[in-house]
């Protein structure tokens, strides 16, 4: 499968931090087309700014970033790459541009200059997918943060994006919103086969993902499967994260003598694996 | 919750007024605010109230809600009828005392300077009840456009002014939380004097200052994530088309109007007073 | 007695369109020393309740005790009440009032949700000095100050020489809100009352957080009273929870008991902390585990056990 975004040797600064080291230091990754990745790490990490590196908000210092072969340092391909690449952001409140739902969704296909006709059906089909439709005259503000988050994530759709980059978009949410966003997307990866790049803290979320990529201090220190990462459990609690709650189930029956079969990452799937294991024995 | 105070806000309904073509809606309000400055006579004043009322009345708005919007000018009006009492002098003498002297002429004139108030903030009012603040913007830069041969940054100001209008409910709402927040930790803003009491408010004003950039920038990637780069080559979702009810709604104010300007030339032109 | 509601109730913006029943004859009490914790939707009127616990929010209707004196004292008092109603109370019974409701505001610290925005000062120090100015009514000589400051300081586990002149706004993310939590508790609250205080951290910031909430409550405010999303939190730290829904309290339960409750609190609308949540889909399968597990080693503990039994 070819990769649809490429990051190769990127090093970034921030300007007020010259003395100190780079928060993107030496990364380079390919994300193949289609899949849903995790990308964790503690506050400060740089994944963060990993995200605005993405689609050319900001400029690294060296490497190269691409997506779909598109190099976000030539600005003539700026605005041909951020349509196809969503970005959406942490805070729900300060995505909206317009009060009204419906107009909020649009500003994207305006912006690259969708005829109305079409802008309606965009706007029709992303309010869809995310479950949103009803709620498309309604005032952003009255809204809940899931339901924010959501609208913020189809005014990313509008654009018929290949990529969607989440960056922390459930932190600010209560668990409710959280799931409401989450399964939002995980439904986009798997039926619209939208390439899916989840930025978080949480665990749990990350352990749903094909892969996970672990940031610390600007160096992407750990990537794999997520039953690959979260083997390492001591590894990523002295790096500030933690393991879902279901692997560290195991690893202390595992202490027990007890070894569950297969990957146990979920809930489901701890409690299935606790099943079987008395079922054989 | 403050942001349920703001003044103006948005109506939601579906009515006659209501999906008029914003651009429509602002020429008659302004012709509409011409014609209360115009009016002179009370018969002048009963068409514009009259005319009001039937805006109200296919607008589905609440009359409660459009008087509400007259709560934060009462205190205007009552200044201005004090000014009126001192100032205004001819006229058959009513009332005397002191330095004060009450008119017949000073009576009609603040009876008349009150009623405009009233109809000015009520009929504008009536405009931002019933127009959403994207319409109202839409409306505005398509009224404007002729300013771009002059290279007047149109599309820049509609985009400035609607996101403007997105953030004062959030940034009221979070003036409210720092509010109590300082509070909480004992902060006092309502006694002492007016320099102490301005002192007061800095340790909520700089949070929310520090809010702001902090929105800004934020808000600015999100634009630019979505593609946003400036008004070249964009398109509009929502056309603005006048229809038959603009026609209607542009036919009435003109017969109100025309009415109100005869009613105020007619005493010079002899020939068009009807003989009674 | 640290706070005692009785029969609240609250509506946001009476009599407009906008009117909202935040509260509904709410009745609690929460005794001194306790970890109490607060769940319920977004809405259901948490932060209304909590803000009536220091006087921020004054009672339309019932009362608020804290250490068994009334916010409404001047108020309950009907001679008074009609005063105030017809605005005929003097200037200075006013002032008098408002000197006893923060003489009882002082008594109960309040870190709101992402309490690092509402830094202000120029400085670390004079951010967290803010409140002893405020309240003060002893020792304001700058050498208590700086005491009770350096105090504050240490306790959230902030260097004080290395930050006490910096600008607070060039803290890290973490420090700002320790930075943040020391400004309401250099005060030394009795009662420490705070909202969401993770929301936003990571794995080890959140543990770190809570640890600190511990460790506070222990040395300065022995109440705490913890508004939270998260139910493994919770769960691991409360000694007793009230439940909210619709402007009700629903219960009031320690969790060993309220999470034994999986169907109504799935019924609510909310979550049960996770371990919980596995042991009820294993128990469904056969299993027989307790289903108020609020922790890995816990619920890994009752598996071993179940698991190196032989079914029956």
């Amino acid at each position: 499968m070819s990769s649809i975004l490429t990051l190769d040797h990127v090093v970034f600064r921030y300007r007020s931090e010259e003395d100190r080291p780079p928060a993107v230091n030496d990364v380079s990754f390919e994300i193949e087309e289609g899949l849903f990745v995790a990308l964790v790490g503690h506050n400060g990490s740089g994944k963060s700014t990993l995200a605005k590196l993405f689609n050319g908000l900001l400029q690294p210092e060296s490497g190269e970033v691409r997506v779909m072969g598109l190099s976000t340092s030539d600005p003539k391909k700026l605005f041909e790459l951020r349509k196809q690449i969503g970005l959406v952001f942490q805070n729900p409140d300060n995505q909206t541009v317009a009060t009204i739902v419906e107009d909020d969704v649009a500003f994207g296909p305006e912006n690259i200059g969708v005829p109305p006709a079409e802008i309606e059906e965009r706007v029709r089909y992303a309010l869809n997918a995310v479950g949103m439709a009803e709620f498309r005259q309604s005032s952003a503000s009255r809204l809940s943060g899931g339901q924010k988050q959501r609208i913020a994530i189809a005014g990313a759709l509008a654009l018929h994006p290949k990529i969607l980059v989440l960056d922390e978009s459930t932190a600010m949410l209560d668990p409710r919103g959280r799931r409401e966003v989450l399964e939002v997307v995980r439904a986009l990866n798997r039926t619209d086969g939208i390439t899916v790049v989840l930025i978080t803290h949480f665990m749990e979320e990350a352990a749903l993902a094909d892969r996970v990529m672990v940031m610390d201090d600007g160096v992407l220190v750990l990537d794999g499967t997520p039953a690959e990462i979260f083997a390492r459990e001591k590894e990523l609690t002295e790096r500030g994260l933690d393991v879902p709650l279901p692997v560290k189930v195991k690893n202390l029956l595992a202490e027990q003598g007890i070894f569950l079969q297969g990957d146990v990452l979920t809930e489901e799937e701890l409690a299935e694996a606790v099943w079987q294991y008395r079922s054989k024995t | 919750m403050l942001r349920d105070a703001a003044f103006g806000q948005y109506y939601p309904a579906r009515s006659f007024v209501h999906s008029m073509d914003p651009r429509a809606k602002i020429l008659l309000t302004i012709l509409y605010l011409v014609a209360v400055f115009l009016a002179s006579s009370y018969t002048a004043f009963a068409a514009v109230i009259l005319f009001l009322g039937l805006a109200i009345l296919f607008s589905g708005v609440k009359l409660k809600s459009v008087l509400k919007s007259v709560k934060p000018i009462l205190f205007l009006i009552v200044f201005t009828t004090i000014i009126n009492l001192f100032f205004v002098r001819e006229g058959t003498v009513l009332f005397e005392w002191w330095i004060f002297r009450l008119t017949d002429a000073t009576l009609h004139f603040t009876a008349k300077m009150a009623l405009r108030l009233v109809l000015l903030v009520m009929g504008s009012s009536l405009l931002t009840l019933t127009t959403t603040p994207v319409a109202l913007t839409d409306g505005l830069e398509s009224l404007l456009k002729p300013l771009k041969l002059i290279r007047f940054p149109v599309h820049e100001l509609a985009l400035i002014m609607s996101i403007a209008l997105r953030f004062i409910p959030i940034l009221m709402d979070e003036t409210d939380r720092i509010i109590r927040a300082q509070k909480a930790r004992g902060a006092d803003f309502e006694s002492g004097n007016l320099f102490r009491r301005a002192k007061a408010m800095l340790p909520v004003l700089i949070p929310l200052l520090v809010s702001a950039f902090r929105r800004a920038d934020e808000l600015s990637d999100a634009m630019d994530s979505r593609c946003y780069w400036g008004a070249k080559g964009r398109t509009k979702f929502k056309q603005l088309r006048f229809s038959w009810r603009d026609l209607v709604g542009a036919l009435v104010t003109l017969v109100f109007f025309g009415l109100i300007v005869w009613d105020m030339v007619a005493p010079f032109f002899p020939i068009l007073v009807i003989p009674s | 007695m640290a706070i005692q509601i009785k029969n609240l109730s609250y509506v946001y913006s009476p009599g407009t369109p906008f009117s909202h029943l935040a509260l509904d004859d709410v009745s609690l009490e929460v005794p001194d020393g306790e970890f109490f914790g607060i769940i319920g939707h977004t809405g259901s009127g948490k932060s209304t309740l909590v803000q009536h616990f220091n006087a921020l929010i004054l009672p339309q209707k019932g009362d608020v005790m804290i250490f068994g004196q009334s916010v409404n004292n001047h108020r309950t008092d009907p001679e008074v009440r009609r005063e105030i109603k017809e605005k005929k109370r003097s200037k200075k019974q006013l002032k008098q009032d408002k000197i006893n409701l923060k003489a009882l505001r002082r008594q109960v610290g309040m870190v709101f949700q992402y309490p690092e925005y509402q830094l202000f000062a120029e400085t670390v120090f004079d951010d967290v000095a803010f409140g002893l100015k405020n309240f003060g009514e002893e020792d304001k000589s700058p050498e208590a100050l700086e005491r009770q400051v350096r105090e504050a300081l240490e306790l959230v586990g902030l260097d004080f020489d290395e930050v006490r002149n910096r600008s607070p706004f060039e803290l890290s993310g973490g420090q700002k809100r320790r930075a943040a939590i020391a400004g309401v508790i250099v005060t030394k609250p009795k009662v420490l009352i705070l909202d969401e205080p993770t929301a936003g951290l990571d794995p080890r910031g959140k543990k770190e957080i809570l640890a600190l909430i511990h460790e506070l409550k222990r040395t300065c405010s022995p109440t705490v009273i913890m508004i939270c999303h998260d139910m493994n939190e919770i769960a691991e730290h409360c000694t007793r929870v009230a439940v909210l829904e619709k402007s009700k309290v629903r219960f009031v339960l320690p969790p060993e008991e309220l999470f034994l409750r999986g169907d109504l609190i799935e019924e609510l609308g909310l979550e049960l902390p996770a371990p919980c949540r596995i042991a009820r889909a294993l128990n469904k399968r056969g299993f027989d585990l307790p289903e108020n597990l609020f922790d890995a080693a816990s619920l890994s503990r009752a598996l071993g056990e179940a698991l190196r039994r032989p079914p029956c």
